[in-house]
């Protein structure tokens, strides 16, 4: 707790909202209860609708009938929430429950733009996000089931008697594949896309310099000879700025959301004593009880 | 007790806020924003063609479009561009959704009218809650009646009846903020190199009672051009539901920025015979050269293949095609209105509208309907999937769910379309040389695209009067193939004396998916006598099955699909399939058109798949299974 008290961001929000929200809240509890007071920002807002949809300003009638309107529905309103007739409507619940919602995104936007400071510290917990894909060079051969029974015995055969030959030789002992036989700083998930099945993956615990295999593609069975590898690592920072404020600001908002909800819900007792199966109310139970 | 409530609460969120520093993300292991440069092999590459074909989906939906937020959709456009590339999301209706891949480019084409009206209306706008309707709208929404709201708007609008008072009309505030936000979305997205968000909307002309003329608009340029002008609706007074008008619009953004833009449309299966029109239906009168010669600048491209059906043929209209009836949709018009009947079809179909577009060329002098294909989703859940066993559905009331089958798509009178008939389709693949704004728009204008059912199949197609075999022997098809000929899109003239055409094709398979069936060029050309043809000729079949003198192969490739589990295996079909083939029946007196349809071998369609995770029935209609394809834009032969 203390650490956070400390974080100057919690300060700003705490006093400003604090102030904000409990302020516009008391002054509501401290006006009588039989007494209700059209300010200038009722006004205001009142006659900006009005003049949305008519394009001028209210004459004194309008403003009289609009004024009007208003009272309607504000006494009714009040009388309403003496006989609680607010509670269990599902409109007032979900108008209510999405203006919590709401609430929730306003305060995660108050936390932008991000500064550096936060957006490194993002950096560094989604590391493995941000890190550059393994990335190869190679040449290969394909053997393929439109042209082999058994395309995996086909390649042992092959390497066993080429594999330590000249690079050519084996080049033009494959089937003819309109992919090509080489390529250069091509990376995993490119690969992946490209050539399909388990190649991408297999690719990593293959020697270098020399005729390795069989692996197998969304095409068929190769034998690889890589020429390089480049084993995964992390762009500086300011490479991926911009990526990693666009990826934070999205991130934070979904997680905000889903944290508060779940640190609300904490305070709550859920029980379900509904008729249910025994087995699935037990479950329902411990599943919706946690986060 | 209640101040203290209200702090505890703020507390609590605060707290939250505060330990932000702790969390640990959710997101997955590969994101795609952050490849370096590939260097690639190719000798040709990086110089004169086009050797990459980059995936899309140029027809994507948000919560922005007023129809997908009234069905659910809450998933606006950074949610849509977040999963296209890749990223993990929770979709409208809860559940966790991940591509399989990534996708290369993405164009949000949100409806232009109304843009942004329902996140207002879901918000409680003060304008918008001012009206009654508005508000009873809302208070529907709210009590959870979202889809009878989302009907209501669609019917009103498509019958020209929605209130007035609270249209987004094109000069307001609103809708100017809503196209400002779609753009800054698609800028902020926009990843040359890596990614493409293209700025873009969908001009929805709904015909009354509800033929469908659908227009996605789509930009070359970026924000400093988009924001100079707000997108062409149709609802009268400030829009109309005429294309001249939109093609007016178009022309004049062009003239106003220096900017370039096309429009594609789609769904003329829904159009009651108006999408491949003879006779203009604004007035009655046969469709003029000014129209013809308009549309052939404005409309390069046309979407074949989406959710809402299949509209490459119909078996109607090609009844000696075996493949034709696939995601046939003809029961009426949009909204089912009105029923369909024999005579509005060849004005529906993609290869009867090119091949009315040679009649309508000797006629005029211009061909209004040579355009090349695309596929796309045209889903409104902010979701782009295309692939049967990850589709989430036309809309965020169709989402996964054990009952999604059975419920109508669509209902009027008696006509009815269940959900289990729409398609999981499709994509764009576009043949470029780079993954940008500029490379790609530029290769939608000369049409080098293809569209598939979803699959990604690799799909080349040259034409040329020289192809001999042997250029089928090679690693690189498209290295001769832009040597000797012209790739998909393009067009045939001057054919030497004695000489038939040749093409070059070849299809590799979808490298995590089914192996090929059969390529087949379908060909469609006018005669001596003035009459439409069309003929199809199987120029590469798998297994080692026979080609007959007919150029058909008649046998079926077999069906390995095993529905209780939703699986298939690639024992039969092939990996890669590559020809030459020379038009045996070439006249060169008569105009003509050849396109490259992909088979591949059968899988399972969704509904197998939901039938399995759900442990429900299929419809007994649905045979579960079916044969996805391509379909290349074509290549045009027109004589000197």
């Amino acid at each position: 707790m203390k650490v956070i008290f400390k974080e100057p961001l919690v300060h700003f929000l705490l006093i400003g909202l604090g102030i904000f929200l409990i302020y516009g809240w008391v002054s509501d509890e401290q006006s009588d209860e039989n007494k209700i007071i059209i300010d200038d920002s009722h006004l205001a807002h009142l006659v900006s609708i009005w003049e949305l949809q008519w394009n001028r300003p209210p004459t004194e009638i309008e403003l009289q009938g609009i004024l009007e309107n208003y009272l309607q529905q504000e006494v009714f309103y009040r009388e309403a929430l003496k006989m609680n007739l607010d509670h269990n409507d599902e409109v007032v619940k979900r108008r209510l429950a999405q203006k919590m919602e709401f609430l929730s995104d306003d305060l995660t936007a108050l936390v932008e733009p991000p500064t550096d400071n936060k957006l490194r510290e993002y950096y560094q917990e989604h590391r493995e996000k941000y890190k550059t894909p393994y990335q190869y060079s190679f040449y290969q051969v394909i053997f393929t089931r439109d042209h082999h029974q058994d395309p995996e015995a086909m390649a042992k055969g092959m390497l066993n008697n080429y594999g330590t030959g000249p690079v050519n030789t084996m080049l033009e002992k494959g089937d003819r594949l309109s992919i090509p036989s080489q390529y250069n700083d091509i990376n995993e998930p490119q690969i992946g896309r490209q050539l399909g099945g388990s190649m991408a993956i297999s690719l990593r615990d293959l020697p270098l310099n020399e005729w390795s295999g069989p692996v197998e593609s969304g095409y068929g069975v190769h034998l690889i000879y890589l020429t390089d590898k480049q084993t995964p690592g992390l762009p500086e920072f300011q490479e991926i700025r911009e990526d990693l404020a666009r990826d934070y600001a999205y991130q934070t908002e979904e997680e905000y959301q889903e944290a508060i909800y779940q640190n609300l819900k904490k305070n709550y007792q859920i029980e379900i004593t509904a008729d249910l199966d025994q087995q699935i109310l037990e479950r329902l139970q411990a599943n919706l009880s946690q986060p | 007790m209640k101040t203290q409530h209200v702090l505890s609460t703020l507390t609590l969120i605060l707290f939250t806020l505060g330990l932000n520093a702790q969390f640990v993300g959710s997101v997955t292991e590969e994101s795609m924003g952050n490849i370096s440069t590939e260097r690639p092999y190719s000798p040709y590459a990086g110089g004169a063609i086009p050797n990459k074909v980059f995936w899309g989906d140029t027809h994507l939906h948000t919560a922005f479009s007023m129809d997908a937020g009234a069905f659910g959709n809450r998933l606006g456009l950074e949610e849509a561009y977040q999963f296209a590339r890749g990223e993990e999301v929770r979709s409208s209706s809860g559940g966790r959704a991940k591509l399989a891949r990534p996708l290369d480019f993405l164009v949000v084409a949100d409806h232009s009218d109304n843009m942004g009206f329902f996140p207002d209306l879901f918000a409680a706008n003060p304008q918008i809650m001012s009206d009654p309707k508005g508000k009873e709208w809302y208070n529907k929404i709210q009590e959870g009646k979202g889809m009878e709201v989302a009907m209501e708007i669609i019917d009103s609008f498509s019958r020209g009846v929605f209130p007035e008072n609270l249209m987004y009309w094109p000069d307001s505030r609103m809708y100017r903020s809503s196209w400002e936000k779609t753009i800054d979305a698609a800028e902020k997205y926009n990843d040359p190199g890596h990614f493409t968000a293209f700025i873009g909307y969908e001009w929805t002309s709904q015909v009354p009672p509800g033929q469908n003329l659908h227009r996605v608009v789509i930009y070359r340029d970026g924000e400093d051009l988009a924001r100079q002008t707000v997108p062409a609706t149709t609802y009268p007074p400030q829009g109309s539901t005429d294309p001249e008008y939109l093609w007016q619009l178009l022309q004049k953004f062009e003239d106003k920025t220096g900017g370039d833009v096309l429009a594609i449309p789609h769904n003329g299966n829904l159009s009651n015979g108006l999408m491949f029109p003879l006779i203009n239906h604004v007035d009655g009168k046969p469709i003029t050269k000014e129209y013809v010669e308009t549309r052939a600048l404005w409309e390069p491209l046309y979407e074949v293949t989406q959710i809402k059906g299949d509209g490459e043929a119909h078996p109607a209209l090609s009844p000696n095609d075996e493949f034709a009836d696939y995601g046939t949709w003809d029961k009426g018009n949009l909204n089912l209105s009105e029923p369909k009947t024999a005579e509005m079809l060849p004005h529906e179909y993609a290869r009867s509208g090119l091949k009315l577009g040679l009649q309508i060329e000797k006629d005029l002098g211009t061909n209004p309907f040579k355009f090349g294909m695309v596929g796309s989703t045209d889903s409104h859940t902010s979701l782009s999937t295309s692939d049967d066993d990850n589709f989430f559905g036309k809309h965020s009331g169709s989402e996964p769910s054990a009952t999604r089958m059975e419920h109508p798509f669509a209902k009027f009178g008696d006509l009815e379309i269940m959900g289990w008939e729409t398609l999981a389709s499709g994509y764009a693949a576009v043949w470029a040389k780079e993954n940008t704004r500029e490379a790609l728009f530029d290769a939608m204008e000369r049409k080098e695209t293809y569209a598939t059912t979803g699959p990604r199949m690799l799909v080349r197609f040259f034409g040329g009067w020289d192809f001999v075999e042997s250029d089928a022997h090679t690693r690189q098809p498209a290295e001769v193939g832009y040597r000797k000929g012209i790739p998909m899109g393009s067009d045939l003239s001057a054919a030497p004396a004695g000489k038939s055409p040749t093409f070059l094709v070849a299809a590799l398979k979808d490298p995590i998916g089914a192996n090929l069936d059969r390529i087949q060029i379908v060909k469609g050309w006018m005669d001596a006598s003035g009459e439409l043809q069309e003929r199809i000729y199987d120029v590469a079949v798998s297994d080692g099955r026979k080609i007959d003198k007919n150029g058909r192969c008649l046998k079926a490739v077999g069906n390995t699909v095993d529905l209780e589990n939703a699986t298939w295996s690639n024992t039969i079909g092939a990996t890669e399939m590559i020809t030459v083939w020379q038009d045996p029946d070439f006249d060169p007196a008569e105009s003509a058109f050849y396109y490259l349809r992909v088979i591949e071998i059968p899988t399972p369609r969704w509904t197998a798949y939901d039938a399995k995770y759900y442990n429900v029935e299929r419809d007994p209609d649905d045979p579960g299974y079916h044969q996805e394809r391509a379909y290349t834009s074509p290549i045009w032969y027109t004589p000197d």
